[in-house]
């Protein structure tokens, strides 16, 4: 069992999830958020490919655009 | 004191006073003031952030502002642009902006461009942004949009200009600095925001608290102080030995490692910050294919073969 801080929130993963599938299983729209992967943006072509580990502190945010 | 070589590069004594709490700064100096004097920054968007950033950058001693947006004020901007007034509504923000800076900050030169920047419209907004000389340059992206933000961040890797960008909607706001000649691993915003990017909400339906605009806006040009400083090492630093390193050498504010490359996000709610590194997206269409003023570097050296997919 995988334990990861989505957000902050702990969440415990029975299989190694990519980030894409983790967003995907959490129903977030890719098209809107950026994701930080243990204090680093990880550039959406590279979610897909990187499995999530134990410990893993993932944020993910909205654009915001607003000025 | 000064020697004749120097006396042409000093400040006037009135200078000295107006920017002496800045000059008083060891990481800031007479040569850092002078620094600021020659540096020219393009402000896009003249709304909340931008119309407070002007202020803090052209009182602070930056030498040229070159400010655009296409908008007029409106009474519901008061609340949080406090450079304007009600009875400048219904005229154009640069002209407003123009003027105003002209009796706060007499030192600075201020061209003014009321149109929105497009692709379109950027050609002549950058031509004025290289046309003076040899001054340290840097771009603010203020807009509130995110089609003009894809649109500023093409255009300073284009041009190998420093963009230090920050927005703001409810109580989130988002600020980041890349530079694609001093750290180009950072990336740029397309690494980040790709084009297929939504936002989740309109911004200009979202509502909004004028302080943390004015935090935001207020990290923004702080950060373009420093980057605007750090451009080239002060110069009067003559005491120091040449054989320690840069950080030892001129005690820099922050180094550029730890401004350049990372986002901050903060909660206006809680008032907390968060930072993270970026990271250079290889596959960027934007960043990921160097304009021809990189080609220099080594790391441009690779993309030499690939054909031109066109930056614009
Ligand atoms: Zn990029």
């Amino acid at each position: 069992m995988i334990l990861i801080h989505l957000n902050n929130v702990p969440q415990t993963l029975q299989q190694p999830l990519s980030l894409q599938a983790l967003l995907e299983a959490q129903n977030i729209c890719q098209h809107s958020v950026a994701l930080v992967l243990n204090e680093a943006v990880v550039p959406k072509h590279r979610w897909s490919s990187i499995l999530c580990h134990h410990e893993d502190r993932i944020d993910v945010f909205a654009v915001v655009a607003g000025g | 004191m000064i020697t004749t070589q120097e006396q042409a590069q000093s400040l006037a004594d009135k200078d000295f006073i107006r920017y002496s709490r800045q000059i008083f700064l060891p990481e800031v100096g007479e040569a850092g003031q002078l620094q600021l004097k020659q540096a020219h920054v393009l402000i896009v968007g003249l709304g909340g952030l931008g119309q407070l950033a002007a202020q803090y950058l052209a009182c602070a001693g930056v030498g040229r502002l070159t400010l655009v947006d296409g908008d007029r004020v409106e009474l519901s901007n008061l609340p949080r642009q406090l450079l304007f007034s009600d009875d400048d509504i219904g005229h154009h923000k640069t002209h407003i902006a123009k003027q105003k800076l002209a009796v706060l900050a007499q030192g600075c030169e201020i061209d003014a461009f009321a149109e929105h920047l497009t692709i379109e419209s950027a050609n002549a907004v950058f031509s004025n942004l290289l046309a003076h000389g040899k001054e340290a340059r840097l771009v603010l992206d203020c807009t509130d949009n995110l089609m003009a933000r894809h649109c500023i961040n093409r255009l300073s890797v284009e041009h190998a200009l420093p963009l230090v960008s920050a927005s703001i909607a409810a109580f989130n706001g988002q600020l980041f600095a890349v530079d694609q000649q001093r750290f180009p691993l950072g990336g740029c915003y397309h690494c980040i925001f790709p084009s297929d990017t939504r936002a989740p909400q309109n911004c200009t339906s979202q509502g909004v608290l004028g302080p943390s605009v004015g935090v935001m806006a207020s990290m923004q040009a702080l950060l373009a102080m420093q980057l605007l400083l750090l451009a080239t090492p002060p110069t009067s630093a003559t005491e120091q030995t040449v054989n320690q390193s840069f950080e030892e050498t001129c005690q820099p504010i922050a180094s550029t490692r730890s401004l350049l490359g990372r986002f901050w996000r903060f909660n206006a709610k809680s008032l907390q910050w968060h930072s993270a590194a970026l990271t250079r997206d290889p596959d960027c269409e934007v960043c990921g294919l160097k304009p021809s003023a990189l080609m220099q570097s080594t790391t441009a050296v690779s993309f030499k073969s690939v054909p031109n997919r066109g930056l614009l």
